[in-house]
């Protein structure tokens, strides 16, 4: 049989040959669940809101991890009724062997709580600290003795350095989120989330889930982000405005999922966490450069001040 | 710089070390993770001291210490080493780790001196650059520091000669830097200065002296700021040289300028310099005249720093007329400009591939470069004389290519070669005809 098979030429071999696959830095992928990181500017509500969606998704049935990545360890304060919690970091320093139950509490409808915990502040290198912690709990067999549905990192500011962009880096988690206010500064952290998920997702990095508007008061709050949402190319996950019930639940130590789990903003949470528990949609975002951004803000600030010049009768659009 | 390949001396944390190495009285503690000081053992063989090479204090720091700061563990080494090594100064010196980290080497310092311990810092991290960068960093927080540290000045010896600081000749930075030091000491001396060279045995109270000095000698760039510094700090004038001087008339020229800036009896430098220069000449005369007959107008290349490559360089193109083809500068930047020194073409690299390479590409009889370019001489069938680092199989003791004694040793060193290259190329001759193939 006279068949061509291939009119390529092999030089020694090679050609045809796939290429070896690419070793992954390390060998990580969490096959138990879905994993996911929650971003924002310090003070955004980050944990606030992180603490209520897993609240909700406990509350539907899940099985829960909410990790705390910053050295604060204040993350999941409201899902244990603030009671101590040793950090994965402290035994790391007591220089024990560390066990799981050491270093985790069960919460609110059997969250399980942990803390990564890091120096204190002004000492040491509270990035390296997150890599530690993540990479402690790996070789702890957290996730395939607890076998979660989800898992939810809090991530302390912004990506400031590598350290704190482990937890989307090497396929810790796959999808992330990043919670923002209207505020510029909010946004700025936001995009420079997106920087870092854009350049990590192409080499086995999470991607973005979307946009968790928090806070917001303002008529055009919404406006804003969304208008940052569809320049950057992602979707808004949800809205969730300002509240008083948010702080007061707080302040009993207590998600507004289990303080007050009728109001309407708990169901804002829960819509919120179905909607993460559901979307599959995730995106690499085009993070706008920095003079784009602030143009992008001037343009916003023209808005907005025509609008409070106009007696709010301006129609605020995108 | 890219693609370096032996990049031959090692990061500014070894530089510092080799430094603080050569100041007897003085132990260095490494702040950093394992690796780093063996490291410097590896790449400088022949530095090292009393406490040094691969025996230095040091924290070998781990995770944890990243992670929360490695104050705690640092003190707990500072006492730990008083405890164990008699030292009149411990000087911690930081890695790239712990600079990054932010560790307060200074502030661990300051806390070990209230208790008695009299302890320096310096932040010289290795990612600030190579050898030199190290040697320049840890003498200026020493110039900042040392005052600190006794309240009472040190003793002042009851000698009526000028005090000199040498500076700018880095430890390790050439294989014969300490024998280069002892005859510049024994040039200032012969002259009429009492010379503060500061390392060797001198050590420690030599240092503390740096201040009182009537000037500063610099030698290359890398004793600029140093130099810049102490004359801020205590108004010391500085006379500044390219190199070190090599052959009796840089020597001479040298010495002239001493004894002017510094009001010196001429009489007695003269008569100094007549003795050297008739002992030069009745050691090397005989093998002068060999010497016109197969050494003039050789063409050589020259590998080192700047200030070996011009030493050398401006010697062998004066005394011996040879003709410098090729300099490679190992301790410049690939974007710095380098001038012209000589009528040859002029490269920066420490990049030994890239090295061999520029050299492949010349037209030479002889190299002047470190060990790392045995291979290509012998592809070159050139001879090879060893003047910077790394030297290898050649260990050195107070060998110098400094000064007067360094110039006939230079000389005497370069006619053995080109005897050497002669003979070799005389036997291959012989066996050629031998076999029948001449």
């Amino acid at each position: 049989m006279s068949e061509i098979v291939s009119n390529r030429i092999s030089f020694s071999g090679r050609t045809g040959a796939k290429p070896a696959p690419r070793a992954r830095a390390r060998d990580t992928q969490p096959a138990v669940g879905k994993h996911i990181a929650l971003y924002g500017k310090g003070g955004i509500g980050k944990s606030t809101t992180t603490s209520n969606i897993s609240a909700a998704l406990a509350e539907a049935g899940y099985r829960v991890i909410q990790i705390g990545c910053d050295p604060k360890s204040d993350s999941t304060n409201t899902l244990r009724g603030n009671h101590y919690l040793p950090t994965v970091l402290d035994s790391v320093r007591g220089g024990n062997k560390v066990r799981l139950e050491d270093i985790s509490a069960t919460g609110f409808k059997g969250i399980l709580c942990i803390e990564s915990g890091g120096p204190v502040p002004g000492v040491g290198c509270a990035g390296r600290g997150i890599n530690a912690a993540v990479t402690l709990l790996q070789e702890l067999h957290l996730f395939e003795e607890f076998k979660p549905d989800f898992v939810l990192y809090d991530v302390l500011g912004d990506v400031v350095c590598g350290g704190f962009a482990v937890p989307i880096r090497d396929g810790i988690t796959d999808r992330a989120y990043v919670v923002t206010s209207s505020d510029f500064m909010a946004i700025y952290a936001a995009n420079n989330l997106f920087k870092a998920v854009n350049k990590y997702a192409p080499t086995g990095g999470a991607k973005l889930g979307g946009i968790i508007g928090n806070g917001l008061s303002a008529g055009y709050s919404n406006a804003i982000i969304d208008d940052f949402a569809s320049r950057t190319g992602v979707s808004v996950a949800g809205y969730v405005p300002r509240s008083l019930m948010v702080s007061q639940s707080e302040l009993y130590g207590k998600t507004v999922i289990e303080a007050n789990p009728k109001s309407e903003h708990a169901d804002i949470y829960r819509a919120l966490a179905k909607h993460i528990a559901d979307n599959d949609d995730l995106v690499i975002p085009q993070p706008l450069g920095t003079n784009d951004l602030r143009d992008w803000a001037r343009d916003w600030g023209d808005r907005v001040f025509n609008l409070e010049n106009s007696g709010g009768a301006a129609r605020v659009a995108a | 710089m890219s693609n370096i390949e032996n990049p031959r001396t090692g990061c500014a944390l070894h530089g510092a070390l080799a430094t603080l190495e050569a100041i007897e009285g003085v132990v260095p503690i490494v702040h950093a993770n394992a690796g780093c000081a063996i490291q410097h053992a590896l790449a400088n063989q022949d530095t090292g001291g009393y406490i040094g090479g691969q025996s230095v204090p040091a924290t070998n720091i781990i995770d944890k210490q990243v992670i929360f700061g490695g104050g705690a563990r640092l003190r707990e080494q500072i006492k730990n080493t008083a405890k164990v090594i008699d030292g009149r100064l411990y000087v911690v010196v930081g890695s790239c780790a712990c600079a990054m980290v932010g560790d307060e080497l200074t502030g661990m310092a300051r806390e070990a001196a209230e208790q008695g311990v009299p302890v320096a810092a310096s932040n010289v991290a290795g990612f600030h650059g190579g050898v030199h960068r190290g040697y320049e960093r840890v003498l200026l927080d020493l110039i900042e520091r040392l005052p600190e540290l006794e309240s009472t000045p040190p003793h002042r010896e009851e000698d009526a000669r000028p005090l000199v600081n040498v500076l700018g000749l880095v430890p390790g930075g050439n294989p014969y830097y300490k024998g280069d030091l002892e005859e510049l000491r024994r040039i200032l001396e012969a002259i009429g200065l009492r010379a503060n060279v500061f390392f060797g045995p001198d050590g420690y109270a030599a240092l503390r002296s740096l201040p009182h000095a009537r000037l500063n000698l610099v030698f290359s760039r890398w004793g600029e700021a140093l130099a810049a510094r102490l004359e801020e700090k205590y108004g010391t004038p500085q006379l500044i040289f390219d190199a070190a001087p090599l052959g009796i008339e840089e020597v001479s020229l040298f010495a002239q300028a001493l004894v002017e800036r510094l009001d010196l009896d001429a009489g007695a430098a003269e008569r100094f310099l007549e003795r050297e220069e008739a002992l030069a000449e009745y050691f090397l005369l005989g093998a002068a005249n060999r010497y016109f007959d197969e050494g003039v107008g050789k063409r050589v290349a020259l590998v080192g720093d700047t200030e070996i490559v011009l030493r050398i360089g401006s010697f062998l193109s004066r005394f011996a007329a040879v003709d410098i083809r090729t300099t490679i500068h190992t301790d410049r930047d690939d974007d710095e400009d380098i001038p012209a020194y000589f009528d040859g073409d002029t490269h920066a690299s420490r990049d030994s591939g890239e090295i061999a390479a520029i050299l492949r590409a010349s037209d030479i009889d002889l190299i002047f470069a470190s060990a790392l370019e045995t291979d290509v001489a012998r592809a070159l069938d050139v001879p090879l004389l060893v003047i910077s680092p790394p030297s290898r199989d050649r260990a050195p003791g107070g060998q110098t290519y400094a000064g007067l004694r360094g110039a006939v040793a230079l000389g005497a060193d370069f006619l053995t070669l080109i005897r050497q290259a002669r003979r070799t190329d005389e036997e291959n001759a012989k066996r050629r005809i031998v076999a029948g193939r001449g």
